[in-house]
């Protein structure tokens, strides 16, 4: 194994155990979604009865918004586990040691696919117990699964870029605030259809929209390809930018 | 095995940390790096260690040029740094086992690596806890164990005891001795005279970024004047006047009642003053046998005492006042 992988291997073992440590600290990812799947569901229910409202129930319509905010508003918390490390003085520890640079920083943009997925099947299962549908088989699981995957990437990559920029947890902590514009100013709430205006601008603008229009279709709306494949390709997109800042970001403070 | 060169660190701003220093350590030397709080002491060690680059001059670690071949001297080197950095969410063996395997070790070496310093640093006992319930000391000694997991020919140790009591510093005391007896080369950077006094072989001293002296603990504090015997007496100011007056070589502290006595003679010198006192009837109410410090050394060097308390006089005595 070169010193690359081995190196990377040994970093990912550790950020995975990192994000469960302590376990207690998985809940709020868990219970937020939730809390907005159940409150959402309940409440907007007569929505669906709106004319040109293409959801069936509006259960089914929120369902996969509750999957992929557990999985969105989580992987921003590769940000926060390397900022541990930095303000706790082990993240020098690391670059003490003679491996290579990138092998400090992609084990954790890899790790947040990892707990992503994890984190999707169990809110699948919440969400199947309180009644959500499920109609994807077992290609549309792996394209499901491989899509937050590669979002959990990408959004990883904005945490860590903030970390290595702003190297100060309070600062990071705010930019938290940015998954609630990003989750909501969506087709979330709503079918883009009965959506108009400024915010229908907005909503077409927001990479996640597609993301989650990809979920949504491969979950419940039926297996929509160009839903599909665009979701793909926003998320790949978002990857890439988000991985580059991330990986700059990383190199000034690693040099 | 260590060689600095002109060595200058100038941040952002201007602040120069390290202004034009050079100093070699030698192979197996256990080599102190003294001075107050903000003298430059982490800076320089940063630099030696790669976290940080010199604005100008050249440093070599085991004849490797630390800008050019960083790569090459992590694996050379250990440090265990100012604030200990340690995985606070893993528990000792996994802090160890990690750091060991980073720095090439196999499995089965990191293990055998592992279980050793554990015992070593007594810390057998709790290596499944994890890292955040721990004491002060226990990280301290953890992070001391990490630095040493690969076996580097150099460690570098920024003030490895700050913050610990005397008996947990007496224990890393004991550690360090004992590694620089197997050949390992030790760079220290304290302000903690006493601890520079009794470990280390060649000391430094830094203030404001100069190096002002270097050189063995025993020739620096030779090179500062001989023992004083200090005496607080009970006679009258006027009686005391008259003492240093007719006995040369006695200096009187008003203010302390106290009379100094700079034995030239050796200690053996003492036995002839107290006599000389009994014969007067000068009542000793206390007395103190003085040798000169590394602090008295500082002072003699920079004209401030150690402790950051600004300037002093350049007058030994100073240093020699009971406490």
């Amino acid at each position: 194994m070169t010193p690359f992988f081995r190196s990377f291997n040994l970093l990912f073992v550790r950020a995975l155990k990192q994000t469960t440590r302590p376990l207690a600290a998985l809940l709020p990812s868990f219970f937020m979604p939730f809390f907005f799947f159940i409150v959402n569901s309940a409440g907007f229910k007569s929505v669906a009865k709106l004319p040109g409202f293409t959801g069936g129930n509006y259960l089914a319509f929120y369902a996969p918004v509750g999957l992929f905010m557990a999985v969105f508003f989580s992987s921003g918390d590769a940000g926060f586990e390397m900022m541990l490390d930095i303000t706790s003085g082990y993240f020098e520890k690391l670059l003490l040691t003679p491996v290579p640079r990138y092998a400090l920083l992609l084990p954790r943009i890899v790790a947040m696919a990892v707990r992503a997925i994890l984190q999707a099947i169990v809110m699948l299962l919440i969400l199947l117990i309180f009644g959500a549908p499920y109609h994807a088989g077992f290609i549309g699981t792996l394209l499901l699964f491989g899509l937050v995957a590669v979002f959990a990437m990408g959004w990883s990559g904005v945490g860590l870029t903030f970390a290595a920029l702003t190297r100060n947890p309070r600062l990071l902590q705010s930019a938290f605030i940015l998954t609630f514009p990003l989750t909501f100013i969506t087709t979330a709430q709503l079918p883009l259809n009965l959506l108009s205006g400024w915010y229908r601008t907005a909503v077409l603008c927001n990479p996640v929209t597609y993301i989650l229009e990809g979920v949504r279709s491969i979950m419940v709306t039926g297996f929509d390809s160009e839903k599909v494949l665009t979701a793909y390709l926003v998320a790949f997109a978002f990857l890439a930018l988000t991985s580059t800042t991330s990986l700059l970001a990383f190199r000034k403070i690693s040099k | 095995m260590i060689k600095a060169t002109n060595l200058t660190k100038t941040y952002k701003g201007g602040f120069t940390a390290v202004n034009d220093i050079s100093f070699t350590v030698s192979e197996g030397e256990f080599f102190g790096f003294l001075g107050p709080n903000g003298a430059g002491k982490t800076t320089t060690m940063r630099i030696l260690a790669t976290l940080d680059r010199p604005t100008s001059g050249s440093v070599e670690v085991d004849g490797i040029d630390v800008v050019r071949r960083p790569h090459d001297i992590r694996k050379r080197i250990g440090f265990a740094m100012q604030s200990v950095g340690l995985d606070e969410m893993a528990n000792a063996r996994e802090n160890l086992m990690l750091m060991g395997q980073l720095y090439g070790l196999s499995k089965i070496e990191a293990k055998k690596r592992c279980e050793d310093l554990l015992d070593l640093f007594s810390l057998k006992e709790a290596a499944m806890r994890f890292v955040s319930t721990y004491s002060g000391g226990m990280r301290r000694r953890l992070d001391v164990a990490v630095a040493l997991m690969h076996r580097p020919k150099v460690l570098f140790l920024d003030e490895p005891t700050e913050g610990l009591d005397p008996a947990g510093r007496r224990i890393i005391w004991k550690y360090l001795q004992d590694l620089n007896s197997n050949g390992m080369t030790i760079f220290l950077t304290t302000h903690y005279m006493e601890e520079a006094d009794f470990l280390v072989e060649k000391l430094a001293i830094i203030n404001k970024g100069k190096l002002v002296a270097v050189g063995t603990p025993k020739d620096l504090k030779a090179g500062v004047g001989s023992s004083k015997l200090l005496m607080r007496v009970s006679q009258s100011a006027e009686a005391r006047a008259q003492i240093c007056e007719a006995y040369p070589g006695v200096a009187c502290l008003e203010e302390d009642h106290t009379l100094i006595v700079d034995l030239k003679d050796g200690p053996a010198q003492v036995q002839r003053v107290f006599e000389l006192m009994g014969q007067k009837g000068i009542a000793v109410e206390e007395f103190e046998l003085r040798s000169p410090t590394l602090d008295d050394v500082f002072i003699k060097f920079t004209g401030e005492r150690f402790e950051d308390e600004g300037p002093q006089s350049r007058d030994p005595y100073m240093s020699m006042r009971p406490r």
